[in-house]
Parts: structure tokens; sequence; C-alpha cells
């Protein structure tokens, strides 16, 4: 079962499937994604899980669900084009599994309640000490993300890339943000969410329709009254030249990101192939990228690239030697002008469609990727079935790769590299 | 083939040991639409030194010999084994710990094929000099990219510290001078000294029929021949007791302090039902002292010592184990303080015995909430299966655990046999 019930100010999305030993429910809100609301969300959504009007302490909370044989309860910060997604989950287990007697699910369902409708305002302000530390928690974590260099280049490239538009804004926010924001300018924030975001309820596990009165009874929004906010769109810029960057930190290995407009979204007619196209390039062990430039020329552990349909933009990553940026880059470089060229073989493409196809049926085997892939349907209001989403894979064409790797510009190449290799290369150059 | 059902969990597992000695299990997962394979043999990085099969004399290879194995398995006679796996609509991969190796392949469809795909593959070695050599480009490449990742130089710094001799210490792929080192001869003496079927165990979950699939892999190792084998005989590490550095520590270009403590512990258990036991009095142990619920956190977070990266982990693999106390902190030397005192004041410590029955509740629920991912239970039967215990047995363990059996832990607690690493970032941020 998958259906949707139209609730009181958000949507409920009810999966049933028997073969879960928890029933997974996860709260999503999708606001406008600017630089002026980003930070405060972040901390919001991560400062609202330490405490609730009934457990206003963290302690207290964590011992609530720790008594509930390990319930889980997070919050989880994200982006889809132009929307900021702010994700509550809780997951217990199904009490068939327990040595107990008693409605789990209606527990689950106030906790849910509790934390979106009833977070810890008193006095018209969240708890200090708890913002203080959230906020430097975030700090923190944003300072740590740093470090994960390959993930730290490509935030990088898309900061260049993105300059100045949504696609240059990073949804866990900013350290600079931090000090305009306080216990009371987070209820505002709170407010607005709660007001105006999209609200979109999923419930994963074994269950059936008779809960959605437990629903109506417990859990209600208020009703946002504007359009849904905007998600999917086509990244485009001003720029006519190619930017190429790089900068320099004390690392062993190099990491190389290039940026593409891939001029077509999840909303294109053609996104289908464009992620057949993508893929085929460097999407998995048998791709082009994979296949020469890591088993043919031995340059790389790890090369990807990847479609962000959301965005409508495409990456590729790869770690490589300081010394072979040039080589990797005009092997990338050929490559996508072989597939241009329409050098393509039928069972490359075969194989491409079927590790997609089967990517798309294994969807069905983890609650966390069925709620996704609903969630990523239902924000763009389509109807979309994982069947739908197969069969569109099934009818790409050669034609439809070719025209899809003739289609992409590329905007931004972004390298972090040692020092060595920024002196000798860059420094002599200027 | 002996059928197993076990009710706690509602799963049956199917039992047959072949007659060449491997052992297979089978666990289907109704409604799943995914199997997953893994191929695992008891050999990782800490099997430096062994008599080979056939000789007398026991031999000392390169670090990272396990690893790079793993890297050549995948090259057969007619082709690449992660292309015949693409071709078949699976996705392949392999991993190397310290002490095992495992393949495996992951599928929505052809699992008859995969499965043998999967024992064939292994359980034969075709490499050349110089597809040897090519591999090194590529290995080279992966050790830059750990080189470059705080959090693993963070952890091998960390139990480098703990051990004298034992190669726990070393990094599973080994140096770029290891790996250099690693020729023909050493990978043929390896492959045939522990890929041989009784070293070697095979478990398959998900969607499937387990009496046809059972008759498929028997089918298969009939045709195969293997001579008996020997049990193996690996040289002794002469670890002694005490540890090899108290303190170390490191510069590396991060934003944010990273903090190791981590504590030997001697004398593993050697049976598996009292290894098990000491494990899982550590897991919960570690909970009742560090979860969202416990004060020592809540403290330790408002003093801005710790932040959600602070974890601890409890290893004990084969003959060596030890505890780890982790996390990023912009005041290291204060948390590294902190630990100190913890370290020493838990041996007297009065244990709550309400926390310890929480906490036993959420450990159980977590591992009910394992059953739900193909990918998970595969993993942890093997892991423990390799270490002699069965995973369906965690949960009387669990069960029958006692407050006195954590008191049993906390002398092991100890400050001699302490060790910290410190990594901190080459500028001074904010």
């Amino acid at each position: 079962m998958n259906k949707i019930y139209q609730m009181n100010g958000y949507q409920l999305h009810l999966i049933s499937s028997k073969k879960f030993k928890d029933i997974t429910i996860s709260v999503r809100f999708k606001g406008r994604f600017t630089r002026e609301t980003v930070t405060s969300r972040s901390v919001l959504g991560f400062l609202m899980i330490t405490g609730t009007m009934k457990h206003p302490t963290q302690k207290d909370l964590s011992r609530t669900l720790e008594d509930l044989y390990g319930a889980n309860l997070s919050a989880n910060i994200s982006s889809a084009g132009k929307g900021h997604i702010i994700t509550f989950k809780n997951t217990c287990v199904n009490q068939e599994f327990l040595p107990i007697d008693e409605n789990l699910l209606i527990k689950q369902v106030d906790l849910i309640n509790e934390l979106v409708n009833h977070p810890y305002i008193v006095d018209g302000h969240f708890d200090e000490e708890m913002t203080k530390l959230k906020k430097q928690e975030i700090t923190y974590r944003i300072m740590a993300d740093m470090d994960d260099k390959m993930g730290y280049a490509f935030d990088r490239m898309v900061d260049y890339m993105g300059k100045g538009s949504v696609l240059g804004l990073r949804s866990t926010g900013y350290i600079e943000d931090m000090d305009n924001i306080n216990a009371y300018t987070l209820v505002e924030t709170y407010t607005d969410m709660i007001q105006n975001d999209d609200k979109h309820v999923y419930v994963v596990g074994d269950i059936d329709e008779s809960i959605v009165s437990i629903f109506e009874e417990r859990l209600q929004f208020p009703q946002a009254t504007h359009e849904p906010y905007p998600t999917a769109y086509i990244y485009q810029n001003e720029r006519i030249h190619l930017l190429d960057v790089i900068e320099k930190q004390d690392i062993v290995q190099s990491k190389l990101v290039m940026g593409y407009k891939a001029n077509c979204c999840t909303l294109s007619e053609n996104t289908a192939a464009m992620s057949v196209f993508s893929n085929l390039l460097g999407g998995y062990s048998q791709s082009r990228l994979f296949q020469v430039v890591r088993e043919k020329n031995s340059l790389c552990y790890f090369i990807h690239s990847s479609y962000d349909p959301m965005n409508g933009i495409m990456t590729i990553a790869a770690g490589i030697d300081m010394n072979n940026y040039d080589q990797t880059k005009e092997l990338i470089g050929k490559q996508i002008k072989d597939l241009q060229e329409g050098h393509i073989t039928d069972e490359e493409l075969a194989m491409v469609k079927t590790m997609l196809i089967n990517a798309l049926s294994k969807v069905d085997d983890d609650p966390d990727a069925i709620i996704s892939f609903n969630w990523r349907r239902d924000i763009i209001d389509s109807q979309d079935t994982i069947e739908d989403k197969q069969n569109a894979i099934i009818h790409v064409t050669k034609e439809d790769v070719i025209r899809c790797a003739q289609s992409i510009e590329l905007d931004t190449i972004y390298f972090l590299t040692g020092k060595e290799f920024y002196e000798e290369n860059l420094l002599s150059n200027n | 083939m002996k059928k197993t059902y076990y009710p706690t969990i509602k799963e049956t597992v199917y039992h047959e040991k072949m007659s060449n000695g491997l052992n297979v299990y089978l666990m289907p997962k109704d409604g799943f639409t995914k199997t997953y394979g893994l191929f695992s043999t008891r050999f990782g990085s800490i099997d430096r030194s062994f008599i080979p099969l056939g000789e007398t004399d026991c031999i000392t290879v390169p670090d990272g010999v396990a690893h790079f194995l793993e890297h050549k398995m995948f090259d057969m006679e007619d082709g690449d084994a992660s292309e015949k796996f693409a071709a078949l609509g699976a996705s392949s991969n392999a991993f190397t710990s310290h002490s095992r190796t495992a393949y495996l392949f992951n599928t929505a469809t052809n699992v008859d094929e995969c499965t043998e795909l999967l024992l064939d593959f292994v359980q034969e070695l075709n490499v050349t000099p110089d597809s040897i050599e090519k591999e090194k480009g590529i290995i080279n490449q992966e050790i830059g990219m750990y080189n470059d990742d705080p959090d693993w130089r963070g952890y091998f710094g960390a139990i480098s510290n703990l051990y004298h001799n034992h190669p726990v210490r070393i990094d599973i792929a080994g140096t770029v001078e290891t790996v250099a080192e690693i020729d023909y001869d050493i990978l043929q003496k390896c492959y045939h000294t522990f890929y041989h079927p009784s070293n070697m165990m095979l478990f398959v979950t998900g969607n499937f029929d387990p009496e046809h699939l059972m008759s498929i892999i028997r089918d298969n190792q009939d045709k195969k021949n293997f001579k008996d084998m020997p049990p193996i005989v690996r040289g002794a590490h002469n670890e002694p007791e005490t540890i090899c550095k108290a303190y170390e520590e490191n510069m590396m270009d991060v934003t944010m302090p990273k903090v190791n403590v981590a504590i030997k512990i001697n004398n593993v258990p050697a049976s598996p039902e009292e290894k098990l036991k000491r494990q899982l009095s550590f897991y919960i142990f570690m909970d009742m002292l560090f979860s969202k619920s416990s004060d020592l956190r809540d403290e330790w977070t408002k003093k801005g010592l710790i932040n959600d990266s602070f974890f601890t982990n409890f290893s004990q693999e084969r003959d060596f184990s030890h505890i780890i106390f982790a996390g990023d902190s912009p005041m290291p030397d204060e948390l590294v303080a902190h630990i100190h005192q913890l370290i020493e004041d838990i041996p007297h410590m009065t244990l709550d015995e309400e926390a310890f029955n929480r906490m036993k509740r959420n450990n159980i629920g977590t591992l009910i909430g394992f059953f739900n991912s193909i990918e998970t239970i595969a993993s942890l039967f093997s892991q423990y299966y390799l270490e002699g215990i069965n995973l369906f047995d965690l949960f009387e363990a669990y069960q029958s655990l006692t407050i006195a059996d954590i008191k049993n832990i906390l002398p092991l607690f100890c400050m001699d046999l302490t060790s910290n690493f410190i990594i901190r970032p080459l500028k001074q941020n904010v």
C-alpha cells in the first residue's frame, strides 16, 4: 500500500510493508532556501530535538526514547534545488518483536506532535543555554566538515560555480551568520516554519489504513496559505568564461572537481536520459571514467560523476596525484567528446540501464530510501512510481544520450592541491 | 542442510558444510527485492607472518598484502568480475579489515548466477606481474586519500601507540613503500594459504529459495578440486602487555583539533561466550556513560569539551582488543584530562541499575532494527561468525547480562595502558 491523505495542514503518506521490523515516521518541512534564513533554520532543526514542553531537557527526552527500546529521534537539514528542508525522523521497533503489549505507534505520533507543535518555548524564547550550545555545535560541525577534503573541494567548487545564486548556498548555514541568531529570533524562525513551510509526513512499516484516524486525532499543523515553494530548477548563470580555480592546502592527494551546467532538471523531459548519460560517463565501476582514468591509466582510486536533478547540474570528482592534473582533465574531456560524437556501444548502454533499473528496484528494501524516493517525487508534484521511472530509463535511446552529452557545458574547474603544485604552476603563471 | 528458526526475531537460517570444508549460511528474507552475498576469508592486515601452504618455514609478507590481493581478485581469466556482475545487473565490491577480507554482490536479479560468480572469481587467482604493477598506482592513490583523512589518521595514530609489535598498528592498505615490495610470488603464497574453502564462509541473504540456492552452491563446489588443508600456522606477534607510547601529536591542515584516547586491553577471552559477554558489557557500559541521556555527556557538552562528533568504540578481533574515545574538540588538552580522570574513576564507579536496564532495552531495540537491512545482517553475521559467535545468540546474551558483568569490565580501564593521540591544526582558526 502506498497512499496519500490530505490531512489538517499536511499530506500524510502511508507506505505499508510487512518486511520491516520497525516503524519509521519522517516529518518534512520545506521552506525557502535563502542566505538570510538558512543558518537560523539549521540551528532550529537541531535545537528542536533537544526538548519539548513535556520533556524540557535533552536528558528527559532521551530517557523517554531509550525506554521505548531505543526509539531513535533525529533531525536532518538538507536542500533540494530552491527548497530548504528540515526533517525529523522517529524510528521505533514494532511492538510485535517486544515483550510488551502497548500501542507504540500512538506514542510515536504523540512524540512527533510534542516535538513539532510544542517545542520548549517559555516567555517567548527557546532555552538560552541550549540555544548557545546548538549554535556552537553547528559551528563546529561546519568546521569539521571542512576537514573532509573531498567534501570540502566539492563544496568549494559549488561555491564558485553558484556564487550569488541558490546553487552556491550551503544547507547547514554559515559560521559568520551565527551572531544574528538567539533564543528569541529562533521563535520567529519556528513560527515561520510551522506556519508557512510545505509539510509532509511519511510512515513506513507494517501498518494499515486504520492508523489514519490516529493522525487525524493527534497531529495537526497550521495550513500554509501560499502556493508550494519552488524546488527543482535548471541552473543558469551570466558568466561566459570557464572558471578555473586552484587552491592549496597541506594535503597528500589532490582533489579535482568539475561542474557542468546540465541544461535539464528533474522537471525536464530528458531527465532520465541525463541520468543515463551521467552514469555511463562516471556513475559506477563499468563507467567510462572509472575504466579509463582508474583502470587503464592508474591515475586515481576514486572518480565519480553525478547528476543533480534538483539544481540541473552535473559534477565530476576525483582524487589524483597533483602531477596528473592535466592528464586527468584531458582524459575526462576526451571521454565526454567521445560520447558527444556518438561512440556508444549497445552493450554499455544496456548495462548502465540495467544498473539504474535495478537500483530503483532496490529502493523498496530500505525505509529511508522509500521515503526519500517518495519525497523527491512529491515535492515536484509528480505521481511517478518506481515502475514509471524504470520505464523512462528503458525508453532512453542512444540518440537521447548523445543529445545529453552535447548539451552539458563545463562551467567551473576546481583543484585543491598541495603547496608545491600551487607554487610551481600558479604563481609562475601570474 | 540444517534449518534453524529463531522465534525472537522471526528469521530462519539454513546451514550446510560443503565436502571441501566451506561453510554456507543462507537466510531468505520474505518480501525483499534484493539479495546480498558475502564471501569472507580469515585473512586480514594482521596476517603478516605465516607458514605458506606446502612449506615448512614461516615467512613475513609486506604490509598491505591482504588489501592488495583483494583488489587483484577481480581479475578473471576471461575478463573482470565487476564487469560480469554488472552484465548480470548486480553490483559488486570487497573490503579488507584487520582480520578478514570479504567479497560481495548486491542484486535484484540473477541470484543463482551472481552466487556462482562470487564463488568462481574468489576461488581462482589470475594475476600477472604486469597487472600487479599497474594496480600499485591505484592503491597509492587510495593510501593518499586515507592520509588526508584526519579521522583515519587519528584512529591509526592512537592504536599504533598502543602496540609495540602487533600488526594491527599498521594501516590496512600498507604504505607506498610496502606496497612497492608486493610481487607475484607473495600474492600466490597468500592466496593459496588463506583462500582455501575451509578458511572461508559464504553468507547469502535476500530473495531466493534456500533449497534451490544451496543445491547450486553444492554443485558448484563439487566441480572444483581443493587439496585437503592442514590448519593454518600463523607467526606469533610477541606483543608485550605494556603500551608502546603514551602520547603523540601530529599537525594537519584541519580546522578542528581531533582527539583520540585509546586503552589497550590484554587477555582477550578465549571462549566465544566470554568474548561476546565482554563486548556487550562494553556496549552497555559505554552507553551508560555517554548516551544522550547521561549526566556526563551533558556536563562535558556544556563545558564545550565535546560535541556530536564524540564517540567511543570497543574493538575485539581475534587476538587484540582496545577501547577508543574520539571526537573533535576545540579544547583537546582539557578533553584528554577529563577522559583521564574518568578512566581513573571508572574502576571505583557505582553503577546505576536503572540506567543499566534502560541501556539494555536500548541495545536490544537497536539489534532488532539491524534486521531491516540485508547488508547489515550479512556484515554482522559474518563478522561474529569469524569470531566463533552466532549473531542470533546476541538476543539471549543481552537478556542474561547483569550489572555484575558490567562490574567485571571496570578494572580494564587502566591509565597505565592508555595512550593519547591529538591532531592539531597547522594554523590557528577562529
